[in-house]
């Protein structure tokens, strides 16, 4: 079963990822900010990080630029805006089928992780 | 290669058609608990300013909204409650009790013909054309339980906070 690690700011956003994804039969790890997102990598296996890219306290884009360094995983990336970041980009509002599809299209492609 | 592409095409036509139909019952599904969640985020809201940040994380996140502003015109003056993505001039102008310039829709918070104000929609985020079937939907289901509960938060600000009657001490005490 494939942990995903969803860090978003926005419950709601938060909620409707976990719904759709443990249906998905996903294992399922929240974050509300860079910090959680961290200490659930340091504590967990994770198979795909979705992070928001205005993710509290200094951006997503930031966060993972330190995580690449760290932790071989694919990101889908959320986002209200078109952006040039690397990997999947998924805007935002969220449409559960786009995101269960972007999902699992980054674990079919990613390549081998390295674990932390 | 006649014989692979006739024996391959049932099941390519078929694997499409399985993939349409779990993608159609993963967006209904989708929707059906995104209507829930953003209902829940708002029970969860007490406060005026509780109730107006899950409103705002409604329509941002849920319903792609950039710009609007929750106005209250139950008082003798429109009150503008809350304001996101709009220009210093649009908020003046909303705020004197001008209507909106542009409004793409307006969401009425009330039900029936009890009416405590307007949500009113300016911009939405720029890949999204228009509101869709379900962000009406939404929106509609939104305007009936922000009005309700800013009606109720206001009634439990105002409402007079009942003392014990002071007690006489009897005397020598």
């Amino acid at each position: 079963m494939a942990t995903i690690l969803l860090a978003d700011a926005a419950w709601s956003v938060r909620q409707l990822a976990r719904a759709v994804l443990e249906r998905d039969g996903m294992a399922f790890i929240d974050a509300t900010n860079a910090q959680e997102v961290w200490e659930a990598i340091a504590l967990q296996r994770i198979d795909l990080i979705v992070i928001d890219v205005d993710l509290p306290p200094y951006g997503g884009q930031e966060l993972l630029r330190g995580l690449r360094e760290v932790v071989d995983v694919p990101v889908v990336t959320l986002a209200f805006r078109e952006t040039r970041l690397p990997g999947c980009v998924l805007l935002k509002p969220i449409d559960a089928w786009q995101l269960v599809e972007h999902v699992e299209s980054a674990l079919d492609d990613g390549e081998p992780r390295r674990d932390p | 290669m006649d014989r692979w592409n006739r024996d391959e095409s049932p099941i390519v036509a078929q694997r499409r058609a399985w993939i349409g139909q779990r993608s159609a019952i993963v967006r209904k599904h989708g929707r059906a608990v995104t209507l829930a969640i953003a209902l829940r985020l708002l029970r969860r809201a007490r406060t005026r300013s509780e109730i107006l940040a899950a409103v705002d994380e409604i329509l941002v996140e849920h319903a792609g909204i950039a710009a609007f502003a929750v106005i209250d015109s139950s008082g003798e003056t429109p009150e503008l409650l809350h304001a996101l993505g709009l220009s210093r001039e649009e908020m003046a102008r909303i705020a004197r009790g001008a209507p909106s310039r542009t409004p793409i829709a307006r969401v009425p918070l009330g039900a029936g013909d009890w009416m405590l104000g307007v949500i009113v929609i300016n911009r939405l985020v720029a890949h999204k054309a228009s509101l869709d079937a379900f962000d009406e939907e939404l929106l509609a289901a939104l305007g009936a339980q922000v009005a309700v509960a800013l009606h109720a938060a206001r009634v439990a600000t105002t409402r007079p906070t009942m003392r014990p009657p002071r007690l006489s001490r009897p005397e020598g005490q």
